[in-house]
Formats: C-alpha cells, structure tokens, sequence
C-alpha cells in the first residue's frame, strides 16, 4: 500500500476507532430486561429444585409405605376354619358347667375348661391363641395367666375367639389363686417420620478493634484512609461489631426401628446461617450475609426407659451439610442514614460443614401415630477451612434444643 | 473522592461479577464501555435506532456469553469482536450487505486529502461513513478501523478476497469524493 494510503487509513482509524457516541437511559433498562428473561438458573437455584424433589420424593414415599402397610395385629384367620368351628361349638351353657365344677380346687381355669372341653375344639384354639398373644404357656403346670388382656383389634370373624379368651381370663382370675399378671402389649412401629424445627442456640457477638469488613465494594484500608482525619482527631480506634446470629433449623427425620431399644435414623436438615458485620465513623458500613445449608445426619438412638408411654430416648451421630446458597449484602454509608450504595453479591462455601452430636430428649404419643418430642443436643462443628467465617467459626460447640412431631407407623 | 474508591473495582473484578450475573457488575461494565461501543455500532449502519438495537444485542450477548472470555488478550478488544459481530449479523439478517454501486458511480482516485481529514473532526468522518452503501461501509470498518485483513473479512462475509479488496476500494473512492465536495 503506498503512503498516502496508509496516511488515509491511519487519520480515519485514529479518530473513528474510539470514537464514543451518547447512549439513551432507556438502552441499560431494555438490556437488563432481557437479561432477566434469558438469565440461566443459577448453580444454588438448581440446588434448591434438588432439595425440593428430595423432599418430595420422602414425603411419596412415606405416604406409599403407609398405605401398604401390614398391621402387625392382623389374625390370619382361615374363615372356612372359623366356620367349621363356631358351628360345633356348644351351646353357652356348658360355660355355666365349668364354672360350677371343681370350684374347690386350685386349678387353672383352662385346666378346668379342658375337662370339659375336649370336645370343644373352640377351646383347644382358644388355648393356643392364648399361648401365642401372651407368651404364657397354658398347660396344666401353669399358675399364671395373662390377664387384663386389652382387647385386640380383632377381625370380625375373630369375634368369639376374643370372648374365649376374654371368658378363660376372667375364669382364671375368679379362681382367686391364679397370679395374675398384668400384660399390656404394645406392637412396636418399625418405621417413624419426623419434622422437628429448633434454633436455640446462642449466636456471638464480637467486637474487632480493627476494620474487618466483609464488602466488595469498599477494602478495608479503603475505610480506613476515609475515616482516619476524622478518627484521629477524635481519637477514634477503628471497630466492627461482628454479630452472628442465632442458627435457626427445620429438619425431616426417618427413623428405623432395629428392635425395642435400638434404632437408626437419617433424613434432611435445612440450616440458616445469618451474620452482620457493622462499622461506625464518618464513613461506615453494615453487612449482612445469609447462608443456606442442607444436612444430612446420621444417628443412632437408644430408648434409655419408658412410663405411661413417655419414653426418654438418648442418640449420637454425625451430620455433613453443604451450603447451597447465600447472600452478602454490603451497604455503604456517607454521614447519613441513607446508603451511598447498596451491593448484593451471591456467597457460597464450597467446603462441606462436618459436625458430630449427641442429643437426649423425650417422646409421647398424642394420637394413634403421632408423637410429639422435645430434646436438647449439644453438637461441635469442625472447622472445615473455609475463608467465609459463620458462628461455628467462632463457637463450635453448640447447644440446641429442638421440639417436633413425629409419625409412626 | 467516595465515588471513585466506591467504584475502584478494577476490570477483573467486573468480569468475575459479570460471570456471576451480578446485576451491579453488569452495569458497571456498560457505564464503562457504552459510550465507546455505540461508537462502534453508529459506524456500521447509518440512523441511530437501528445502532442502538445492536448496542443492546451486544450487550446482552457480551453479559450471556461472558465465560468464553479465556482472558487471552485486552477485555475491549474481545468486546468489540462481540460488537462487530452483533453488527455483521444485523447486516446479514437485514440482507443489505449485498447493496453494490455500480461502476458509473465510483469516482476516480484523486490526490491525497491528508491535509483535508486532519481538519475534520470525527463525528464529520463518520457522517461520511454512515453514507457508504452498506457492503462498502462494512468492509471499510473491518479493514481500515477494525484493523481485519481482507482474507480474514472474506471469510467473515463469505466473500472473496478479491471482492473485499475490490469493496474496499470503492468504498475509499467514494470517501474521496464526499471529502471532495467539502474542499
């Protein structure tokens, strides 16, 4: 290319290739509408569908689980059986022989009742399902029977078994030298859900002779230059109050019945994590940060006693949580109450929040399957080497009680 | 003093909160840069609705596409690709880059007009240029500002070589004539 062309090139480049032009304020508002309509679900919004579907997805299956359950107290009656058997039994009166025979005697009833009962073959079966209910062997070196058998929730057919066994109890006990021994027998629900929610537990508050900021819009130093005529004069020492609130927590609970006294228990614990940190002076600031966790823990349970169905209950166990999401939002202040400038940023921890606990508490059942509990725990939260500071930062060993419902099936 | 330690978030941190959809960020980002990319954008067409509709689409897909940015040259120079790019594609769309002046109309080459175009200022070079036909102006941009090889704007407007530096030159003549007219 010859001179004068790079000349033409060159003057026209030098003044149109940076050349600035006036926008219109309605360009940013047009821009950052589309913006919001094209905006990707941010990576803690994804979380949050997750967290959701797992909740839905325990609450389904708690519901499918409860209704196919099979009732520990169905009788697998043979109808055709029954049948068979009403049908030769005797007529009442025979009753009325076995209470007027052999009164004198120290005998079982149903010793009694098989004297004449031989040919009774809804006696026999009487018999054996008094063995099977009360674990009593009723045979004629037996001095105990059960008696104040609760009634059972028989089936319909089972009807006139639970008058046998009820009529064998009562005879025994008429005997006068029968020990009687009081049995009340409950089935023991193999699977509980619980909602518990607690938050307790103390926060802290600090006071850091120094500016500790937690802004992306303004450094520490930053602050610092800005209020240090003013501080100096007035012989000021830079502070921030840190505050770190209460933890507040709503969790769902399923727990596994291993046997009477054992049991297992998992489920899903949502944590909210709150702190502030504020500073004074002619120039000041005020933080606020919001974490949110999702834990699961892990526990076992052991039922120290029970009275009157009030059970204590002891557990120990382990929970991760991982922070999901977060806000911080930084205000900056110039001499009044109204902020210069307001940031929101987004937060979040990447590390996981680790932490062990063990926990007392009490458990009684207000209706047929739910209980209402309280309890007191006491956790500690490892320090899991993150650079965002939270209560358990300053305070890991926590105290917490909690109160919930639970349902047992 | 406040404003300027309030707004001291250098361009890394506005690129980091870009990418992380901070609304503050991204408006930081425009404030910083809008002014120059309407430049960019008036260039290319020639009324300045249709420069602000590209303004706004390079905009959103600079904010949309941010995390391609590899940080593998200056930020503005990767801007003004996107700004380029939003333009071409308007240009496209609009099917008016094929516009051609025929050979009756290209003036002859004249003298040179150094001392003419140091006299005008920028917003006359661009009314100048807003009046090339589209073709001729697009290629104008990417070779004489844009800095673009003709090679490499062939490939971007799937044209020829030869017809870049063909569309180029016409474009220069007709430059002269218009400045020709202001002597």
């Amino acid at each position: 290319m010859n001179k004068d062309t790079d000349s033409f090139e060159h003057l026209f480049r030098t003044k149109l290739k940076n050349l600035e032009a006036d926008t219109s304020p309605e360009d940013w508002e047009a821009i950052a509408t589309r913006l919001t309509k094209t905006k990707r679900l941010a990576m803690w919004q994804r979380w949050r569908y997750a967290v959701a579907v797992i909740l839905i997805l325990l609450i389904a299956g708690g519901g499918w689980y409860w209704s196919n359950r099979v009732s520990e107290l169905d009788f697998n009656v043979d109808k055709s059986h029954w049948e068979d058997t009403l049908n030769a039994q005797p007529n009442i009166d025979t009753r009325e022989h076995i209470f007027t025979d052999d009164a004198d005697e120290p005998t079982t009833s149903l010793e009694t009742l098989s004297k004449h009962g031989n040919s009774i073959p809804s006696i026999k079966v009487a018999s054996k399902q008094i063995e099977e209910k009360t674990n009593l062997s009723v045979n004629e070196d037996s001095r105990e029977l059960a008696t104040n058998i609760e009634p059972l929730p028989l089936p319909v057919a089972d009807s006139h078994m639970g008058l046998l066994i009820a009529d064998a109890a009562v005879a025994a006990v008429g005997f006068g030298n029968i020990k009687a021994k009081k049995v009340v027998r409950t089935a023991q629900k193999k699977w509980t859900f619980g909602t518990g929610i607690g938050g307790l537990n103390g926060g802290t508050t600090n006071l850091a002779q120094t500016y500790l900021l937690r802004s992306s819009s303004i450094e520490d130093r930053d602050l610092m230059m800005l209020n240090a005529p003013a501080n100096f004069n007035a012989g000021i020492t830079p502070q921030t109050k840190i505050d770190h609130k209460i933890p507040l927590s709503f969790g769902l609970s399923i727990n596994r019945n291993i046997n009477e006294r054992w049991a297992i228990s998992t489920g899903l614990v949502y944590t909210l994590l709150r702190s502030e940190w504020e500073t004074e002076g002619e120039y000041s600031t005020k933080t606020k940060r919001y974490l949110h966790f999702a834990g699961v823990p892990l526990a076992i349970t052991y039922k120290i006693a029970e009275w009157n169905k009030l059970s204590w209950y002891a557990s120990a166990g382990g929970m991760g949580e991982f922070n999901f999401a977060g806000q911080e939002k930084a205000s900056f202040y110039a001499g009044d109450d109204k902020p210069l400038q307001t940031r929101n940023t987004p937060v979040c921890m990447k590390e996981l929040q680790w932490s062990l606990n063990a926990r007392t508490g009490l458990n009684y059942p207000l209706m047929k399957y739910v209980g209402v509990f309280a309890e007191m725990g006491l956790s500690y939260h490892f320090d899991n080497g993150s650079k965002i500071e939270t209560v358990y930062s300053r305070k890991p060993w926590n105290f917490s009680p909690q109160i919930g419902l639970r349902l047992g099936f | 003093m406040c404003s300027n330690v309030i707004r001291r978030m250098n361009e890394q941190q506005l690129i980091d909160g870009c990418k992380r959809n901070d609304r503050l960020a991204q408006k930081e980002l425009y404030d910083k840069y809008s002014r120059k990319m309407m430049g960019v954008c008036m260039r290319y067409v020639n009324d300045r609705e249709t420069a602000r509709d590209i303004l706004q689409e390079g905009f959103v897909k600079l904010f949309t596409n941010v995390d391609s940015y590899l940080q593998e040259g200056p930020f503005e120079a990767w801007m003004r690709k996107v700004f380029v790019n939003s333009a071409l594609e308007y240009l496209r769309k609009m099917d008016i880059l094929k516009e051609a002046v025929s050979l009756d109309q290209a003036p002859e080459a004249s003298s040179s007009f150094h001392s003419v175009l140091t006299e005008l200022s920028a917003q006359e070079l661009l009314t100048m240029v807003q009046e090339l036909p589209a073709g001729f102006r697009t290629v104008f941009n990417l070779f004489a500002i844009e800095g673009y090889s003709h090679k490499e704007i062939g490939e971007m407007l799937g044209i020829t070589e030869s017809t870049s530096r063909s569309q180029y030159t016409r474009a220069r003549q007709l430059l002269q004539k218009r400045i020709g007219k202001i002597l």
